[in-house]
C-alpha cells in the first residue's frame, strides 16, 4: 500500500501572548508530536473530544497554521520547507472540506465563482471551460442538474446543499487526499446520511484518500479505515477501525465509546460504562504525566509522574502504563 | 443517488433588496432628495445663476430678499442666491473629493495593516494614532497657510486628516474577515494574496467603510467651511464658509446674507448625515431579519 501523506513529530504551540510587552508565560501545545501516515485511497480518522487539536493538525496539514516542530510528507516529498506557504502543488494534491458549511462559501460570490477559484488557481481547465467543468462537478456531488445552481449565492442553499458545493470546490482540483475536519457535524442527522455516502462514493469513484475529523464515533466506524484517538494534543491510541471499535487498550478510548450511544437497549445496559468525568484540563497547564491522569479511572503513580510514549502492544499503538493489563482490568 | 435533500432552488429565500431596507426609513428618502437636488444645483448652478456671482452691479447694496434677488444682496452688490449656488458647488466637491482620498487611502491603509498584521500593522497603527491625537482642524489650519490656500491644498490636507478613521474601520473588518472559514478555503484553494485581499476579504468588509465614508464627506464639508471662515481658505473660490465670514460684519444689517449660506451649509451636512444612517441601516445584519 502506497503511502500519500505523512506526518512526522508534528508540533503546534501557540503563544500565549499577555501584558503589553507581549512577554510571552507560555505557550498552548495545541499539538504536541503527533505522527501518522495516510495512505492512498484509505480513510484515516482523527477523533477525540472538542480542543484536543484535531483542527488544529488539519489546518497544519493545508499550511493555515504555522508549524513549530516536525515534518510533513506529501509523497515523499517535505513539503514544510517555505512555512505556511504551501506550493501550487501541493494544493493540486490536497484539498479540504470545512467543518461550517455557512461559514465556508462567500457569501457575495456565486457558487460558479466560489468552484471557479480553484480551476483558475490552479488551471486545471481552460477559462472558456470554468462553466462546463463547474456544471459536472455539481452533478459529481448530487446537485443536478448543476446548471440551475450556477448563479445562485450560498444564502440561497441549505446547509446540505452548501456543504456539496464545499466538496465540489475541494474535488475541483482532482486532489488525491481531502482533509475533512468535522464535515458533516454541523449538518442535520438525515442529511449528514446523504453526504456520508456522498464522501464514500467520491472516495470509491475518484480513488480518494480522506484524512476524517471528527468527534461522532458511529460516523467515523462507518467510514473509516484507520482511527487515531488525540487527547490534549496528543496521539493516545491508534489502530485499524475495526480493532479500535471492538477492544480498545486505552482507557479514553474506553470511555469515549461508552459514552456514544448505541441503539440497541439491551446492549447498551449489558456493556461496561466507564464514565468520562471532569472537563478537559487546560492545554496551557496540562498536567504532568499521562494528560488523561486527572480522569482516569485507572491512574496509578506511574501515570501522574510519567508521560507514556505511544507504542504497540499487539495490533495497536497506545499510549497507556496499563495497556498490557487492560484485558484484566476491563473484565472485572 | 437515490435520495437526495429536497432542493430549496425553487423556494429561494427573498432578502429584502437594499434600496428596500432604505426606503423603509422615511428620513434617509428624505435626505437623499435633498442630496440630490443640492447634486443638481451644485452641478448646474453657473447655468442657474440669475446673476454672475462675482458683479458687484448686480444690484443695489443689501438688498432684502425679495424679486430680482431672491435670497438678497451683501455689502457689495453682490447677489447672494447666485453665490450660495456656487458656495455650495465649492462645498460639496471638496467634501467629495475629500471623502474620496481619504477613503482610498484608508482603504489601503486599513487592508495592509489587517491583512498582514504583526509589525506592518504594530507600525501602521501607531502612525494612524499619530494622526489621531493631533486636533484635525489646526493641523488642517497649519498644512493649508503652509501649503498655499487653494482647492487642491485644502482638499488633500482634509483627507490627510480623515484618512485614519477609515483605515482603523477597515483594518477591523479585516482582522475578523481574515479568519473567516471561507477565506482559508480560498487560500487552500491556492489563491493568492491579491485574490484574498480584493476579492473575498475586501467586498465583505465594504458596508462600514461605504457609511463611514458618507459621513466623511459631511465632516469634510464642515472642515472647509471653518477654514474659509477663518480666512485660510481658498480666496478664488466663493465658498459657503467665505460667504459666512463676509457677511459676519453686516450680519445685524443684513441678516439675510449670513443666514441663507448658513442654512445651505446645514441642509447638505444634515442630509448627507441622514443618508449615512440610512445605509447604516441598510448594512446592518438586524434590518435583514425583518
Amino acid at each position: 500500500m502506497s503511502e500519500l501523506l505523512r506526518v512526522e513529530g508534528l508540533k503546534v504551540h501557540f503563544p500565549v501572548n499577555s501584558g503589553a510587552f507581549r512577554r510571552s508565560p507560555g505557550s498552548v501545545k495545541a499539538v504536541d508530536n503527533i505522527s501518522f501516515a495516510i495512505p492512498n485511497g484509505k480513510v484515516v480518522a482523527l477523533v477525540g473530544e472538542s480542543g484536543c487539536g484535531k483542527t488544529t493538525v488539519a489546518r497544519t496539514i493545508l499550511g493555515l497554521n504555522h508549524i513549530s516542530d516536525g515534518r510533513i510528507t506529501l509523497n515523499g516529498k517535505d513539503v514544510t520547507e517555505h512555512g505556511k506557504g504551501r506550493t501550487p502543488e501541493f494544493r493540486s494534491r490536497v484539498q479540504m472540506v470545512f467543518q461550517d458549511p455557512y461559514e465556508s462559501l462567500n457569501p457575495r460570490r456565486t457558487v460558479l465563482q466560489s468552484l471557479a477559484v480553484p480551476l483558475r488557481a490552479n488551471a486545471v481547465v481552460p477559462k472558456t471551460e470554468y462553466q462546463a467543468e463547474c456544471i459536472r462537478l455539481l452533478d459529481m456531488v448530487g446537485l443536478s442538474p448543476g446548471a440551475a445552481f450556477l448563479n445562485r449565492y450560498p444564502h440561497q442553499f441549505s446547509g446540505g446543499q452548501r456543504q456539496r458545493i464545499g466538496i465540489a470546490r475541494a474535488i475541483a482540483v482532482r486532489p488525491d487526499l481531502i482533509v475533512a475536519d468535522e464535515a458533516v457535524s454541523a449538518l442535520d442527522i438525515s442529511i449528514r446520511a446523504q453526504v456520508l455516502t456522498l464522501m464514500r462514493r467520491l472516495q470509491q469513484d475518484l480513488g480518494l484518500a480522506y484524512l476524517f475529523i471528527s468527534h461522532d464515533l458511529g460516523v467515523v466506524r462507518s467510514l473509516a479505515d484507520h482511527v487515531l484517538v488525540m487527547y490534549l494534543g496528543r496521539v493516545v491510541e491508534e489502530a485499524s477501525t475495526q480493532d479500535l471499535f471492538e477492544r480498545p487498550t486505552h482507557p479514553y478510548t474506553q470511555s469515549l465509546l461508552a459514552a456514544s450511544p448505541i441503539p440497541d437497549p439491551v446492549a447498551a445496559r449489558a456493556r461496561k460504562r466507564i464514565p468520562l468525568t471532569g472537563e478537559v484540563p487546560s492545554p496551557i497547564n496540562p498536567p504532568k504525566g499521562c494528560h488523561f491522569h486527572p480522569r482516569c479511572p485507572l491512574a496509578i503513580d506511574r501515570c501522574r509522574n510519567e508521560t507514556p510514549a505511544l507504542r504497540l502492544v499487539g495490533a495497536f499503538k497506545t499510549a497507556c502504563h496499563r495497556a498490557e493489563e487492560m484485558p484484566e482490568l476491563t473484565a472485572t | 443517488m437515490s435520495v437526495v435533500e429536497p432542493l430549496a432552488a425553487t423556494e429561494v429565500a427573498e432578502m429584502p433588496s437594499a434600496w428596500r431596507i432604505f426606503r423603509r426609513n422615511r428620513m434617509s428618502v428624505f435626505g437623499l432628495v435633498l442630496i440630490v437636488i443640492l447634486a443638481v444645483l451644485a452641478l448646474l448652478g453657473p447655468w442657474i445663476a440669475p446673476f454672475s456671482p462675482y458683479s458687484t452691479t448686480a444690484g443695489p447694496v443689501m438688498a432684502p430678499p425679495g424679486a430680482p434677488h431672491w435670497l438678497g444682496t451683501d455689502e457689495l452688490g453682490r447677489d447672494i442666491f447666485s453665490r450660495v449656488l456656487l458656495g455650495t458647488r465649492t462645498s460639496l466637491l471638496v467634501g467629495l473629493a475629500a471623502a474620496f482620498i481619504a477613503t482610498f487611502v484608508g482603504i489601503t491603509v486599513g487592508a495592509l495593516s489587517g491583512y498582514f498584521t504583526g509589525w506592518i500593522d504594530d507600525v501602521i497603527m501607531r502612525v494612524t494614532e499619530v494622526f489621531q491625537v493631533i486636533p484635525r482642524f489646526f493641523l488642517a489650519i497649519v498644512l493649508v497657510s503652509f501649503f498655499g490656500a487653494n482647492l487642491v491644498n485644502i482638499i488633500l490636507a482634509i483627507s490627510l486628516l480623515s484618512w485614519p478613521e477609515l483605515a482603523r474601520i477597515v483594518r477591523a473588518e479585516f482582522l475578523t474577515l481574515r479568519s473567516r472559514q471561507f477565506v482559508d478555503a480560498a487560500r487552500v484553494c491556492g489563491a493568492g494574496a491579491m485574490w484574498l485581499v480584493f476579492v473575498e476579504i475586501l467586498p465583505n468588509a465594504l458596508a462600514p467603510v461605504i457609511v463611514n465614508a458618507t459621513l466623511q464627506v459631511g465632516q469634510a464639508m464642515l472642515l472647509e467651511a471653518g477654514l474659509s471662515y477663518l480666512g485660510v481658505g481658498d480666496p478664488s473660490q466663493i465658498s459657503l464658509g467665505m460667504m459666512l465670514q463676509q457677511a459676519q460684519q453686516i450680519m445685524r444689517a443684513a441678516w439675510w446674507a449670513t443666514l441663507f449660506p448658513g442654512v445651505a451649509l446645514a441642509i447638505a451636512v444634515l442630509a448627507i448625515n441622514i443618508v449615512g444612517d440610512g445605509l447604516n441601516d441598510v448594512f446592518s445584519p438586524r434590518s435583514r431579519e425583518r
